[in-house]
């Protein structure tokens, strides 16, 4: 009985630990794409949603070559140049960012890609008003995504 | 006695898991997700937004400089490595050169800027403002007239590339340093039009930082 409990605890503890990067399955033609400073690993953006007051944002790393990636999401932000305005990432109640954070870091994600892995990210925003149509995000470590269509 | 023991076990790890991966909002799109972010937004109020100028104010004057409205302040990675690629750079690990044809730049013994430079100029504005470090530019002629017409002509050539890069391209002019060289360092032999075009230049020399 011993063993086998010992094999359930290590188990249950696997299961457990943060979420690691995974393969993506058929991932969805990305909306833009950067080059990023990490080496191997390009970002690609999927969704860019406004629904009710928010936009929520989503990107899939991909790396070519064995990479690190780390977004602090405090370095994340929608810019509306033309209208000099600036939107960061929510937070909830808890201080905590909504986004897609690494357990026991409310205030970022970060982890290790293998050559042919990729990791999905997202974040919420505040939506711009409705006749914002186009957006750049920016977000550390790459170029930004310039004039994004925001999807309603 | 071990399938009994499973049952909570199991039902321990699916609890586990729905707690969320120990992560607070799992999935992006789950009714808790939405439910914080829109209260979230509420919390806000008026203040879901932040002014750019007061954030970023050395990106607005850099926005004002150029004139060029708020698209000219987003040079990117992708921007600099297209305007290198453009004009031919030649990057080392602590500096970038490049040679602008002064045939581009000049009509014939002139040292004003011809309006069709203007793009590659704008280019060089890029990988110029692209670094921090400090900006040389070295004019040169054939060897066509005399040799203290051809100093004074590469001088001129060379303080009209620095005055645009200043005037049009926001290049601080503490940074932007000139030499004239005449005829005295040619690339190639004066002995055919097509060297003596080579020898027509004005270079450029970026240190990184």
């Amino acid at each position: 009985m011993k063993p086998i409990s010992t094999v359930f605890a290590v188990v249950a503890l696997a299961l457990l630990a943060g979420p690691a990067p995974a393969q993506s399955p058929a991932p969805a033609a990305p909306l833009a794409s950067q080059e990023t400073n990490w080496p191997g690993v390009t970002a690609h953006l999927t969704e860019f949603r406004r629904k009710g007051n928010t936009l929520t944002a989503k990107l899939r790393l991909g790396a070519d070559a064995k990479s690190k990636f780390e977004v602090d999401y405090s370095e994340v932000y929608l810019m509306d140049a033309a209208a000099g305005k600036k939107y960061e990432v929510l937070k909830d109640d808890k201080g905590a960012y909504i986004a897609a954070t690494r357990e026991g870091w409310p205030e970022k994600n970060y982890g290790d890609l293998e050559a042919g892995q990729s990791v999905l990210l997202w974040m919420k925003f505040p939506a711009p008003p409705a006749d914002v149509k186009t957006i750049s995000l920016s977000l550390p470590n790459m170029p930004p995504f310039d004039d994004v269509a925001i999807q309603d | 006695m071990f399938r009994v023991a499973l049952v909570p076990l199991a039902l321990g790890l699916a609890s586990a898991a729905g707690a969320a991966d120990g992560v607070p909002y799992p999935d992006a799109w789950a009714l808790e997700t939405e439910a914080a972010a829109e209260a979230a937004v509420a919390r806000l109020g008026a203040d879901r937004s932040r002014n750019i100028v007061a954030t970023t104010r050395g990106i607005v004057g850099l926005d004002l400089a150029l004139g060029g409205g708020p698209r000219a302040i987003k040079a990117t990675v992708a921007d600099l490595k297209r305007a290198m690629a453009d004009l031919g750079a030649r990057e080392s690990e602590i500096e970038v050169r490049i040679e602008l044809p002064s045939d581009v730049l000049f009509d014939v013994d002139q040292a004003d800027i011809r309006p069709d430079a203007a793009q590659a100029l704008a280019h060089l504005g890029t990988v110029v403002r692209g670094y921090t470090g400090p900006v040389r530019l070295v004019g040169h002629t054939d060897a066509d007239g005399s040799d203290a017409h051809n100093l004074d002509l590469s001088r001129r050539r060379a303080e009209s590339v620095q005055a645009w890069l200043v005037a049009k391209e926001s290049v601080a002019a503490a940074r932007i340093a000139t030499e004239a060289k005449g005829e005295t360092e040619p690339v190639a032999p004066n002995d055919t039009p097509a060297n003596k075009q080579r020898n027509r230049r004005v270079e450029v020399v970026v240190r990184k930082r």
